[in-house]
């Protein structure tokens, strides 16, 4: 498969309207057979009466987490061609609390009342006609509200980027906690009177479900990481904030010591041309030419430790960086003012800069010499 | 939309149909403890034909396995209220059009040499959405036109609450971009952070005032 529909541009087309009618056939039928084709049934679980909804939910959720997860270690989904799902704070935190009351209210949400429309339920069709009516309503106050609408968005952002995790150990904690939600939804039901009783020995059953599950999120672990899945979705505020606030640059001094420790989670990267690397080259640094990144990046870089860039300036290198900002990179920074500053800085006597008392400048003049010696000496 | 045109007689059927809340086995049996004096309905489906619900967790891996597929193949997952919305405009267009031409949200879906408002991926989808539970609805002989309610509530009173709630459900879903499949489902099985933000609050809403509407339900 060359792409998604969504990547291809062709939503808005006969295969798109196909595919999408499908999919609608598949989603109606499994939300009915789940037996939302019922408003008590879907209202039950404010009452704690019924926890279908939150198992139904909950199971789709991790299924498609950890299944999606997998189709992109197999290189089979590209996490870029998924549309992605801004965060709005504003709009998001009261659209849901407006959305909870209303489904509390009329007993259904949009997908659920088209099933209960196909169960015959009049109250499906007028939860419609005011689902109809209330976007009506939102088109009218729009200008009003835009605000609020359009308030705190902060970008396609995951969980995990939240949480400034890896994904993995989250999907797996996800997986963690969907089976104890599992758990307690049977306890709940079991002390209710009138919710629905498992089949006597469906415990079994769950039990090997939920092993199933743990052991396909736990695979997730030994898979290869063929795309970042915090791609897209890295927020160029974010990263812009970071500029602004100069976390992005690493001092010529700063990296020189760096280096010269031996630092165990340093990657130095050098993204001048092969010819300009082989001329010359801070000590223990690879060339990984600017056109050759975004395959070198997912084969040789890690996404801990330390990662600098640096070019003769800081054009290149800054371009560099916001290429792996961008892939979800978050352990990288540029060399302030390039090779030229490294070499002002660290390479050339400190006579030549203004020095303190005698002492210190002794000092520096040792390190400077000491950072001569290394640097300027080919490496064996 | 041909469904509207039911909407005034069923009411009174409908009253008469639904004096026993029919749901769920265990559902009609504690009803049927709790009020003796519940009348016989002559035309209902006996219970041995109604199938029972699928599992829980088989029809969330069902669903699961769709909203995957929905992503592999759309690359958009799941959505409903979208293409009601797209609905709404096309009606309030019908009654408005130069007003809904000019407005700021729904305007952009009229431009002219653009695609009709109803060529949209998730009208399809919600049509397949109805397709498909009734054909489901069908083969478990689950098909039963009623007013779903509680005991304490009037046939004439529920409607009233799921006009209201539909009216409130529709504004919100446009305000948080997406629906319970849409934005909450769909967003918050890729753990996107602003659709997990919306299942959260979604929840709390809906136990923040559940005591307030319990006769609706219980």
């Amino acid at each position: 498969m060359n792409g998604t529909l969504y990547a291809l541009d062709l939503l808005q087309s006969g295969a798109g309207f196909m595919v999408a009618g499908l999919i609608g056939i598949l989603f109606g039928f499994f939300l009915e057979q789940a037996g939302f084709g019922s408003s008590r049934r879907l209202t039950g679980v404010f009452y704690l009466k019924d926890m279908t909804v939150l198992k139904v939910m909950l199971t789709a959720v991790v299924v498609t987490l950890v299944g999606y997860h997998y189709l992109v270690a197999l290189g089979w989904l590209s996490p870029d061609q998924v549309y992605p799902l801004d965060t709005y704070w504003l709009s998001q935190i009261i659209g849901g609390l407006i959305f909870g009351v209303g489904f509390v209210m009329g007993g259904w949400c949009p997908g659920t009342a088209f099933v209960g429309l196909a169960n015959a339920k009049l109250d499906a069709l007028v939860f419609l006609i005011g689902v109809v009516i209330g976007s009506i309503l939102f088109n009218e106050v729009f200008g009003l509200i835009r605000p609020l609408y359009e308030g705190m968005h902060k970008g396609p952002l995951f969980l995990y980027d939240n949480l400034n995790f890896p994904p993995k150990p989250v999907i797996l904690a996800a997986c963690l906690i969907a089976v104890a939600v599992f758990i307690i939804c049977a306890l709940i039901e079991k002390t209710v009177p009138g919710a629905p009783k498992a089949q006597p020995r469906a415990w079994k059953h769950h039990t090997v479900a939920a092993a199933v599950l743990i052991l396909f999120a736990g695979g997730l672990f030994v898979m290869p990481q063929r795309a970042p899945v915090s791609a897209k979705p890295v927020p160029r505020a974010g990263y812009l904030a970071q500029i602004d606030e100069a976390q992005d640059h690493l001092d010529p001094l700063d990296l020189a010591d760096l280096i010269m420790k031996g630092d165990p989670g340093l990657i130095v990267v050098d993204v001048r041309s092969p010819e300009d690397y082989q001329k010359f080259h801070l000590r223990h640094a690879v060339n990984i030419p600017l056109t050759d990144l975004s395959q070198a990046a997912e084969k040789d870089l890690p996404r801990s430790g330390l990662i600098v860039f640096y070019s003769n300036g800081t054009t290149h290198a800054a371009q560099a960086w916001l290429e792996m900002q961008h892939w979800g990179w978050r352990n990288v920074k540029v060399l302030t003012d390039g090779l030229l500053g490294f070499w002002r800085e660290c390479l050339t006597p400190p006579s030549l800069s203004p020095a303190g008392d005698e002492q210190t400048a002794k000092e520096a003049l040792a390190a400077y010499q000491a950072r001569r010696d290394f640097f300027m000496t080919s490496e064996k | 939309m041909e469904e509207k045109t039911t909407t005034d007689e069923p009411m009174e059927d409908a009253k008469a149909l639904i004096e026993g809340p029919s749901e769920g086995e265990e559902v009609q049996t504690e009803i049927a403890e709790k009020e003796e004096t519940e009348p016989e309905i002559p035309f209902k489906p006996s219970k041995e034909m109604r199938l029972p619900n699928w599992s829980p967790y088989f029809a969330g891996f069902g669903l699961g396995v769709t909203l995957l597929l929905a992503y592999w193949f759309l690359g958009t997952g799941l959505g409903a209220s979208g293409g009601v919305a797209r609905f709404s405009a096309w009606v309030w267009h019908a009654v408005l059009p130069g007003h809904v031409e000019g407005s700021a949200y729904f305007g952009k879906w009229f431009q002219a040499g653009g695609p009709h408002v109803l060529q949209y991926y998730l009208v399809f989808m919600i049509i397949g959405v109805f397709v498909g539970g009734l054909l489901s609805a069908l083969g478990s002989r689950r098909i039963q036109p009623m007013i779903e309610r509680g005991p304490g509530i009037s046939a004439k009173g529920r409607l009233w609450f799921a006009l209201g709630g539909g009216v409130l459900v529709g504004f919100a879903g446009r305000l948080a971009r997406g629906c319970t499949s849409g934005q909450g489902l769909t967003g918050g099985a890729l753990l996107f952070t602003g659709s997990l933000v919306f299942l959260a609050c979604m929840f709390i809403g809906g136990y923040a005032v559940a005591y307030f509407v319990r006769r609706e339900w219980l």
